[in-house]
């Protein structure tokens, strides 16, 4: 039977010394930082671009989603109505096509305008001069209510089988082709961040381990006088936990900086093109996101360089305990 | 209070520390342990403190075979113990008083009863007002005392000491040596290695010699 135990302390006791242990260790770990002012930085510096880079990036992504993906797209479809079908049959064919659910706006442009702007542009001057009649149809240019690639095919479909219309043009085919360059500037993204939180994790794994072997005599003396691994370790978790955070806010701030930046260009290139455009700040969940991503990457970075540095640190290989060699 | 039973350690390099030593240190007693250098003082010191384990034999300690306590609690029996250094072990980026302070902050005392107990060993040590004095400031003599100061603090069962005057003077050592007889009054066992001979016949207390690892002298008795 043995006589040595963990000794027993009531909950709260525990509860209460632990908590006081982790604020000392917390402000320990802090003023430690403050120390060596240059240090801490450079790697909170670094924790923060590797954070801020792709906080950036998908910041850009979003508004740009915003700015293509909300808007209407004018005339998403566009309907040729069969040569020499009149004008008044026309208009008469927009007016019941306005009523349709699928059809959010529609216009009409009519053969006369449309040679009328060619003319304007001064586009095919040669061209039409030749010409004894107007060869352009009737266009109807429809907003469909939805855009997904079913639902248009339907509304195709409907306006084939009227009589008076000659084609149909979908522009889907943009929509996909845009949905998929999201898509893979996405996953681009993905893959900067992954390739940086890795490099994070690394740069705070090395910190942490340059850390250890700088105060390796403190971990010697720490385990000669009976602290358990979880105080050993503590120190350097928080030192880690604290790199990661701090690194987050600096890549919020810089995420913010470059919005600020871009803010005014971008919304006078959006009015140049007659649209209220504005880049946004990113939200709170960006926020949340980054202080979640930092505080792990700083916890498990340090966590590696604990795993694999305080196994060495064992007192068994003390320095100078005993092991002196006595003239 | 502690019994090594036929107790050998051999090292992975093949070296011998201890041979076969079998020696019972009752509780509250002062005694030397001396021997040569590399005469296993050291080893006998490490298989208390558990940063070795014995290759043969146990170790018991108040009843429990230690040389076979888990891991888990080897930070545990730590601290039941008190050990000084030669080289002292203090830390040099904190003063005085957190020096003292660490032993109870790593078993968990709380900061009123850490404060109290701090200045109590350091009013025991002499160094009393020095408690913000950084360590590096301080003369050797005081350094070692600021090393008894933190080995005494969380009231050990037992106090060990490595060569604690072997950069001492000699009223320095007998200075040293008084303290360690005042905590043996209290109670403490008191285990001093040495191998300052002067100093040890000067004490007249029990001694364990030991010659390449193996038990040559024991005076008390066993």
């Amino acid at each position: 039977m043995r006589r040595l135990t963990v000794p027993w302390r009531s909950p709260a006791a525990t509860l209460r010394t632990w908590g006081a242990d982790h604020l000392r260790v917390l402000g320990f770990t802090l003023r430690r930082m403050a120390r060596q002012p240059v240090g801490s930085a450079l790697t909170c510096a670094v924790v923060a671009l590797s954070l801020g880079l792709p906080a950036t990036f998908y910041t850009l992504l979003g508004n740009l989603q915003r700015a293509v993906g909300t808007p209407r797209i004018d005339a998403a479809v566009t309907v040729y109505l069969k040569p020499g079908t009149p004008q008044a049959r026309a208009r008469a064919l927009a007016q019941t096509l306005r009523a349709w659910d699928e059809v959010d706006d529609i216009g009409l442009i009519t053969a006369d305008q449309a040679l009328e702007d060619l003319r304007d542009q001064g586009i095919l001057d040669d061209a039409l001069e030749v010409l004894d009649a107007n060869p352009l149809p009737h266009t109807l240019l429809i907003t469909p209510t939805h855009t997904d690639r079913d639902a248009l095919v339907r509304l195709e479909g409907r306006l084939r089988a009227l009589p008076a219309v000659d084609a149909v043009r979908l522009e889907w085919k943009w929509l996909e082709r845009l949905a998929a360059a999201m898509e893979l500037a996405r996953r681009a993204g993905l893959a900067l961040t992954a390739a940086l939180a890795i490099a994070a994790l690394l740069v705070i794994g090395n910190t942490i381990r340059l850390d250890i072997e700088n105060r390796r005599e403190e971990v010697v003396v720490a385990r000669l006088l009976g602290a358990t691994d979880a105080f050993v370790r503590r120190p350097f978790l928080y030192a880690g936990l604290l790199y990661g955070l701090l690194g987050a806010l600096g890549a919020w701030v810089m995420v913010g900086g470059v919005i600020l930046w871009l803010k005014g260009p971008v919304s006078d290139l959006a009015t140049s093109y007659g649209s209220a455009f504005e880049l946004r700040f990113p939200g709170g969940s960006v926020l949340w996101t980054l202080v979640l991503l930092g505080a792990s990457l700083g916890a498990g970075g340090a966590w590696m360089a604990v795993a694999t540095q305080l196994q060495h640190n064992d007192p068994r290989k003390p320095r100078g305990v005993g092991s002196r060699r006595v003239p | 209070m502690i019994r090594f039973e036929n107790v050998t350690k051999r090292y992975p390099t093949g070296q011998v520390g201890l041979d076969g030593v079998s020696v019972y240190v009752p509780r509250g007693a002062f005694l030397f342990l001396t021997g040569h250098s590399g005469a296993g003082k050291s080893t006998f010191l490490k298989l208390i403190t558990l940063i070795e384990r014995p290759s043969r034999g146990r170790v018991i300690f108040e009843g429990d075979d230690i040389s076979r306590l888990p891991r888990r609690l080897v930070p545990y029996h730590r601290r039941r113990l008190g050990v000084v250094y030669q080289e002292h072990h203090l830390l040099y980026d904190r003063n005085v008083f957190e020096n003292v302070a660490l032993p109870l902050i790593i078993a968990g005392y709380g900061r009123r009863e850490r404060e109290r107990r701090v200045r109590a060993a350091l009013d025991k040590v002499g160094l009393l007002g020095r408690e913000q004095a950084m360590p590096i400031t301080l003369s050797g003599g005081e350094q070692q005392r600021v090393g008894i100061a933190r080995a005494v603090v969380h009231r050990p069962r037992m106090l060990l000491a490595d060569e604690p005057t072997g950069n001492l003077d000699p009223q320095l050592s007998a200075e040293i040596m008084r303290l360690f007889e005042d905590f043996s009054r209290i109670g403490v066992t008191v285990l001093v290695a040495s191998h300052d001979a002067a100093l040890i016949a000067q004490m007249r207390r029990p001694v364990i010699r030991l010659d390449h690892g193996r038990l040559v002298r024991d005076e008390l008795g066993n």
